[in-house]
């Protein structure tokens, strides 16, 4: 019985080991957030686990602790079968529960009113816009401002609000997610969502798909790299030199279901592309472009 | 005669509430998806009101001589039974006809469930409360034969109940869909 | 000409891949051997006349166990093919491919929820809801009988396809729009999922409304509503639950089917159709039913833990309460399944708070449970085993679960391997370890002797430690980043070394599971020195502990008056003995109506998938023929005269 009991300690200890080893690697991207949306994510997940290890912990040691004492080999503790704890321990059972929910429950008001995807995040330099598509199985992303697109391939200014513009064409529900930057969003095909991010510093990240698509759904990640203003302006020229036009045949092609992992610079994009891949869906016309 | 705190017939209106579950679901839809006409047809060039009134008219006055058989099987009066039930088979058939010429009348147009969401969704709600009547109407004949064939015991009374319960539901159902469908769909 | 005749059907159905020839058969070597066991026997007609045609709830819920645990090994399978392709496909493609690996874990899904799970419990309150209200039998027993094998058909459909089409779903398995539209899914595997699914959600809906008018009309004289046991008002409340949700599944399933089958627009991304109402009508239906699949076990867990405490239920009426609030709150949160579709956070708070109001019923059971031990003798039997495990799991799983009711914090974790862990800790911590633990405990009352303790608590180590070992390292994913669903990924993401741990977990449980069969087939070959004499071997509270085990077919003799929810209990302390005076039962015959009716939907779905219309209108007809034929027949129920009644009763007492 003992040496059970001391396998199950050495196991549980084992185990709490490894998941600290396994979050404090930087491959536990949730827990190491390089965005200010992540971090404020990560900052309310923390606090929410905190609030609930309040009541959790206690009762875990209440548990074992009557299990122990009450067992049937415990002479010694008192049996008293009617007992019960009266309006007092209906008070409590309800009441602190409660009173822990209410906290949770301001605290995640207030938290999805301010990590609302929709809401521009504070800053003094202006946002970059970036409207992206999701199509069978890759990522467009469209700089319209800059007048440039690339395919798979998240280029992004450092320490710059970047208001994301989703939507998706062709494909069934997709979900856009960097985690080290911030929360996923959902891209649908014929509709349009938001997302603001902010990376703190320079970096390279993953971002992917999380919504089943298809057979190419594994395959749909892209590369996200933040740089500094400059060389992030650098490589919009060096973008603008590409030999590629997104034209509107060329998107025609890409829609069409093929999984595609090449990384594409588009020095020229068809005007308006992203509002005309909305309006497909509104009215019924031949192909857009 | 009847004994309403019989267990079959509490069942069977626990049954009728989740029909109307599935109602409320394609209700839901119809309001939801009402305005997806995609360019094409709308509720306003589709319907007319005279035809939807009509209908009405029918499912209303059937629910009344239903409830004129129950009265005579409650009285025992056999005959009067199937007299009555057989005029109210004959205006729920009524009411069939009309709304079939009327889906008719759209698929001809060029207004069919393929067309847009709106479509769909006002062919499946109203389809579906016209297969209930369908099965009603069937329930309806099998209900004449056992009149006809079998003692009305009390057995025999609770199941007639029940079809009559599933015939004014279908009555009841039509009041929204007449109230949804072509109300809003008309005026607004 | 063709199509009329065989519909979609080519010759493409024909298995011709590894795991469809592989299933095929499997399927027809079993059913060989089956049929040669019964022949060699003669059991073919005990088998017809004492089991398949029976309307006792008793035999009829043993029938859904054991549909229940073949469904089990097959959702075990397709979990084990899903852990192993997980751990090997680092950098690789492992030995799946993607539309394989995604028809897998769909299936997976829709077997464990739909047909292992609710059948288990369908079997479980067959079994003991008539026994713990005092009544002779559910209020509608040819129902009962039909639900059964409308479940039997649901099951055979989603295996169908081994034998002919050869794909399942890949959608996941809420068949998710528009991924299961006809423009990315034309092949009949949606097809397939969608009919099984409405063939056992009728056998589900109408077991619903059977057990539903049971509890709320048969109960025994002197048993009020706050007198009921637990387990029946949880049940009841699971029944609530089934009338109002399983209706809009029907619904939802079928506008997605006339989506496919007539080209309609409900939620195709052309045409103005709404791909978001899906999610909303899904999960509509979809969060009352992972409450169906937890509420009854909570009410198991709370017999279980005030017999073997020795000890009256804490807070009966705090219970009671608390299980109607989580059943009315239920409806109200299914939002929480997509708070990432940017529905505003107006919304999305709204959703969250109501979803975290949960946490405060819950805690009140689990208090109310550690509080009906404390003071109590606690006889750590083999349930008392699953019952810690379950409130040890149920805790964190909670916790996983409120966690991600805080919309941001979601966003972060939606559709990752944290949520996939959240959602197997419940089902499997909750409704699962509920599930085993309430047959050890009911085991003896239904078959008269006990299950090996000894084995019952080895298979219990295996599946605690091997639950742990498989789901934390999910948990622990969920924060990497990893997505679920994903049937390869790149080895510089560093999560192999967890899938792998979790591999090693499945098959921890796989050794739960063996010692399982064995526990049966061990308790069964030594039953003769197992037996319970008494009908009572826990010293029970409740009223299933008054009859003998296993009980006759009428249950009762005579129906006692009811004074207290714990009236077994109550009767013991003021000394009791059965009563020897006998009167007249009433009964239910045997019906093979159930199983006809049930092959003619069988074939009916089978027609509709594959889109053969002779067979749609020739099994319609055959599935309303039967119904007008069995209105016809008035003589169901027959009368048990009191001389055979006592004749019975005098055989048990003579040992």
């Amino acid at each position: 019985m003992k040496t059970k009991f001391l396998i199950g300690i050495l196991a549980v200890v084992i185990g709490i080991i490894g998941s600290v080893i396994v979050l404090a690697s930087e491959n536990a991207l949730v827990v190491h957030p390089k965005g200010i949306v992540a971090q404020n994510e990560l900052e309310l997940i923390v606090v929410n686990i905190i609030l609930m290890l309040i009541i959790i912990v206690p009762t875990y040691i209440l548990l074992f602790s009557v299990v122990w004492k009450y067992c049937i080999k415990n002479e010694k503790a008192k049996y008293d079968p009617d007992h019960t704890f009266g309006p007092i321990g209906e008070l409590m059972m309800w009441g602190l529960p409660t009173i822990v929910v209410i906290v949770m429950a301001i605290v995640t008001w207030d938290a999805t009113h301010e990590l609302n995807p929709y809401k521009p995040l504070e800053s003094d330099v202006k946002p970059l816009v970036v409207q992206v598509v999701a199509l069978d199985w890759k990522w467009l992303f469209i700089y319209p401002e800059q007048g440039i697109a690339t395919l798979n391939y998240f280029f992004i200014p450092e320490r710059t609000p970047i208001h994301l513009h989703l939507s998706a064409d062709g494909t069934p529900m997709n979900s856009f997610w960097i985690p080290q930057l911030g929360g996923q969003i959902y891209s649908m095909t014929g509709m349009t969502t938001q997302l603001f991010l902010m990376a703190d510093g320079l970096g390279e990240y993953t971002g992917r798909a999380v919504e089943i698509n298809g057979e190419g759904y594994a395959d749909m990640t892209f590369p996200v790299k933040s740089t500094s203003a400059q060389d992030f302006a650098d490589w919009v020229e060096l973008v603008k030199k590409s030999p590629s036009h997104l034209t509107g045949d060329l998107y025609n092609e890409l829609v069409k279901p093929a999984v595609n992992k090449s990384t594409i610079f588009f020095s020229e994009v068809e005007s308006n592309l992203y509002n005309k891949i909305l309006d497909k869906y509104m009215y019924p016309t031949e192909p857009v472009l | 005669m009847i004994n309403v705190s019989d267990t079959k017939i509490f069942g069977f209106w626990v049954y009728l509430m989740t029909d109307l579950i599935i109602f409320a679901v394609l209700f839901a839809c119809f309001i939801v998806l009402h305005g997806n006409t995609f360019n094409g047809p709308t509720a306003k060039e589709l319907f007319h009101l005279p035809t939807a009134l009509a209908e009405t008219l029918f499912l209303l006055t059937s629910s009344f001589t239903c409830s004129l058989g129950m009265l005579a099987i409650s009285r025992q009066q056999k005959k009067w039974a199937i007299v009555w039930f057989i005029v109210t088979f004959l205006l729920g058939a009524a009411f069939l006809y009309i709304e079939i010429s009327e889906f008719s009348e759209f698929l001809a147009k060029g207004a069919s469930w393929k067309r847009s969401a709106f479509l769909s969704s006002f062919f499946t709600l109203v389809g579906t409360h016209g297969l209930h009547i369908s099965i009603g109407l069937l329930w309806m004949v099998v209900m004449m034969f056992r009149i006809a064939l079998r003692p009305l015991t009390e057995h025999s009374v609770s199941r007639i109940f029940r079809m009559a319960l599933f015939w004014h539901f279908l009555d009841f159902v039509w009041i929204f869909i007449f109230t949804t469908v072509y109300g809003i769909g008309y005026l607004l | 000409m063709r199509d009329f005749f065989f519909g979609k059907l080519t010759w493409d159905a024909v298995p011709h891949v590894w795991y469809t020839i592989g299933g095929t058969v499997f399927i027809i070597l079993a059913a060989i051997a089956i049929g040669i066991y019964l022949t060699l026997t003669k059991r073919w007609g005990w088998l017809w006349n004492e089991w398949l045609t029976s309307t006792d709830p008793k035999k009829i819920g043993t029938m859904y166990m054991v549909f229940a645990s073949l469904m089990f090994f097959r959702g075990m399978l397709d979990a084990g093919m899903v852990w192993l392709q997980q751990a090997i496909a680092a950098d690789s493609q492992g030995y799946l491919t993607a539309d394989h690996f995604q028809q897998i874990f769909t299936s997976h899904g829709d077997i464990m929820v739909f047909f292992v799970t609710m059948s288990f419990f369908f079997g479980l309150m067959n079994w003991i809801v008539p026994l713990q209200i005092g009544a002779r039998d559910l209020a509608f027993p040819f129902l009962n009988s039909l639900g059964f094998w409308l479940t039997v058909s649901g099951g055979l459909l989603i295996n169908l396809f081994f034998v002919i089409g050869g794909d399942f779903a890949n959608t996941g398995w809420l068949a998710i729009a528009p991924f299961s539209e006809l423009e990315f899914n034309p092949s009949v595997g949606v097809d397939y999922l969608i009919w099984s699914l409405q063939l056992s959600g009728a056998g589900s809906l109408l077991a619903g409304i059977n057990f539903l008018v049971t509890i709320i009309k048969k109960r025994a004289p002197g048993m009020t509503l706050m007198k009921m046991p637990l387990f029946t008002w949880n049940s009841l409340c699971a029944m609530v639950l089934i009338i109002s949700a399983f209706p809009v599944l029907t619904a939802t399933t079928l506008l997605l089917w006339l989506d496919r089958a007539f080209e309609m627009h409900f939620f195709t991304i052309g045409y103005a159709g709404n791909q978001m109402m899906y999610w909303n009508l899904i999960w509509m239906w979809g969060h009352p039913e992972v409450y169906i699949l937890v509420i009854p076990a909570f009410g198991m867990f709370s017999e279980i833990v005030s017999t073997f405490s020795q000890k009256k239920t804490s807070g009966y009426v705090s219970m009671v309460w608390a299980a109607l609030t989580i059943t009315t709150l239920s409806f109200l949160v299914w939002l929480h399944h997509f708070f990432v579709m940017g529905a505003g956070p107006n919304v999305n708070s709204f959703f969250g708070i109501v979803t975290m109001l949960i946490a405060i019923p819950a805690g009140v059971q689990v208090f109310n449970w550690i509080f009906t031990m404390y003071k109590g003798k606690i006889n750590l039997a083999s349930p008392m085993y699953w019952f810690i495990g379950f409130l040890v799991l149920f805790m964190i799983g909670g916790m996983a679960g409120i966690f991600m009711a805080s919309p941001p914090a979601d966003f972060q974790v939606h559709n990752s391997l944290f949520l996939v862990a959240h959602f197997h800790t419940m089902i499997v911590g909750v409704a699962l370890f509920g599930i085993f633990a309430g047959i050890t405990f009911w085991f003896p009352k239904i078959f008269g002797f006990k299950l090996n303790e000894r084995l019952d608590k080895q298979a219990f180590w295996f599946w605690f430690a091997g639950f742990f070992v498989a789901f934390m390292p999910l948990y622990l994913l969920g924060f990497m980043g990893a997505p679920r669903r994903i049937d390869h990924y790149a080895a510089a993401t560093g999560w192999q070394p967890l899938y792998i741990t979790a591999l090693a977990g499945f098959c921890f449980i796989l050794c739960g599971i063996a010692t399982q069969v064995y526990l049966v087939i061990e308790s069964i070959k030594n039953r003769k020195q197992n037996l319970d004499t008494t009908g009572d071997p826990w010293n029970g509270r409740t009223l299933e502990w008054a009859t003998h085990s296993p009980p006759p077919f009428y249950n009762f003799a005579t129906v006692p008056y009811i004074t207290s929810h714990e009236v077994f209990w109550d009767m013991k302390k003021k000394g009791w003995e059965r009563e020897k005076k006998y009167e007249d039962i009433e009964c239910f015959k045997n019906t093979g109506m159930g199983i006809y009716i049930s092959i003619f939907a069988f074939l009916l779905g089978f027609g509709i998938v594959w889109q053969i219309i002779w067979l749609i209108v020739l099994s319609l007809v055959g599935v309303i023929a039967c119904i007008i034929r069995l209105s016809f027949d008035d003589e169901m129920e027959y009368v048990l005269p009191a001389e055979e009644v006592a004749k019975i009763e005098e055989a048990y007492h003579r040992g």
